[in-house]
């Protein structure tokens, strides 16, 4: 009996998400189909609770009750704010999952393909919160989020890399599974130790590939400011809040790819170097034994620890 | 029958030639022999399994099989009846031989 590669993909948290597994053939098929449905029920079921843009989400539940009080919340939703905060702790707040209402008024306020590519600048100055995740109170014992009412949570690329290592970790027994939702990418096993090769997009030519990463095992995540981003008055804004300055990063990265054991630690370490910059992010990387590839404003390529790439067949990196 | 004697060089004796009745009667037990293995060849050829060589059946990741999307599960408890069960030990197939992967699988992307 001989293995065989499974494919699935669907579109879930507004991104194409596919899966990948190794099973038997055709006696096999049942378990892997019902193991594909659950994958994508879990998807959706995360999206439900967790998305800032549904109103019935216990996410926009919980925002909405912002100043009243601490509120009880869903296991699911439990989980990854604990994860979140955790993430604000490490970083020193660099990364911040309360920065809801920042990004709003920039304009992200909706569904990305339903904003405004372009608009008038907000007369306001930006609203610097740095360290404003600090002033929320988690309560473990009752499982239970205490909000200021000026605040309001975003969980969105954290919930993503979260769901995406939950189902790879659960379709894991059943084979070697790669799981991929948006690039956000989590490896468990390999096919007689043959790696997965995953190509890394080229930021300035999307259609190309810069790199290609044999994934082992762990995760790979890339956060970028040229990927959802918009303009307001004569200032093109992204989706990535330096929560220093209140508004859109502006270091000189322009993407960032981490290796990480999971891929909610990828998808955080991702964001918070993209803000960072490439001589505090290279700290930052070293610390915490992850590894990336760093692309500058002007397309020079720096590559930080023992980042598992080849360009020789693939791609076109250029390193500085 | 008759057959060819040797002996080996330690007794000093040289082996002697067969003689032509002696060389046919060799040639026709060869044929024989030759005869039975060509036929069990041929029926070990012919009612094999059928089972592909291992390099056929990997299955490429453009042309895997694609199973029906199934619409998400709403409640909990759907959640919970369709979660994958892990096969019991030793119920992995054998894996195809390398190399596996001829293209990338997948990318990851500026989001």
């Amino acid at each position: 009996m001989i293995a065989m590669l499974y494919e699935h993909r669907f579109r879930a948290m507004n991104t194409d998400v596919g899966v990948w597994l190794w099973s038997g053939g055709a006696e096999h098929a049942p378990i892997v189909h019902s193991s594909f449905s659950w994958a994508q029920g879990f998807f959706a079921r995360v999206e439900q609770e967790l998305s800032r843009f549904r109103s019935t989400s216990a996410l926009n539940r919980l925002n909405q009750l912002a100043g009243c009080g601490p509120q009880a919340v869903p296991p699911l939703l439990w989980s990854v704010l604990d994860a979140a905060f955790r993430a604000a702790n490490d970083s020193g707040g660099i990364y911040d999952p309360t920065l809801c209402r920042t990004i709003d008024r920039l304009g992200y306020d909706r569904s990305f393909e339903c904003v405004e590519r372009t608009g008038e600048a907000h007369e306001d100055p930006p609203m610097p919160a740095f360290c404003a995740w600090q002033r929320v109170q988690l309560t473990s014992a009752d499982r239970s989020v205490s909000l200021p009412p000026d605040l309001a949570l975003d969980l969105g690329g954290i919930a993503k890399g979260w769901t995406v290592d939950q189902v790879a970790l659960a379709l894991a027994p059943i084979g070697p599974v790669l799981v991929d939702a948006g690039g956000d990418l989590r490896a468990v096993g390999t096919v007689n130790g043959e790696a997965w090769p995953v190509a890394v997009q080229d930021p300035f030519e999307p259609e190309r590939d810069r790199a290609l990463v044999r994934l082992r095992r762990g995760a790979l995540a890339t956060s970028s400011r040229g990927g959802r981003c918009w303009q307001r008055g004569s200032r093109t804004l992204h989706h990535v809040i330096d929560p220093r300055t209140g508004t859109s990063a502006n270091s000189d990265l322009h993407t960032v790819t981490v290796y990480a054991p999971d891929t909610m630690k990828a998808d955080v370490a991702a964001k918070v170097v993209l803000v960072l910059g490439s001589e505090s992010g290279r700290v930052y990387l070293a610390n915490r034994d992850l590894s990336a590839l760093l692309t500058n404003a002007d397309g020079r390529d720096t590559i930080v620890g023992d980042f598992p790439y080849e360009v020789e067949s693939h791609g076109s990196i250029r390193c500085a | 029958m008759k057959t060819a004697a040797t002996t080996g060089p330690a007794n000093g004796a040289r082996a002697q030639r067969p003689s032509g009745a002696a060389a046919s009667g060799q040639w026709w037990k060869a044929w024989v022999l030759l005869t039975s293995l060509g036929a069990t060849v041929f029926g070990w050829v012919a009612f094999s399994t059928g089972e592909p060589p291992v390099e056929s059946a990997v299955v490429a990741p453009d042309t895997a099989p694609r199973p029906t999307q199934v619409a998400p599960a709403r409640h909990m408890n759907e959640l919970e009846q369709t979660r994958p069960l892990p096969p019991s030990d030793g119920m992995l197939p054998a894996m195809p031989q390398k190399p596996v992967f001829q293209a990338p699988v997948t990318r990851t992307r500026r989001s």
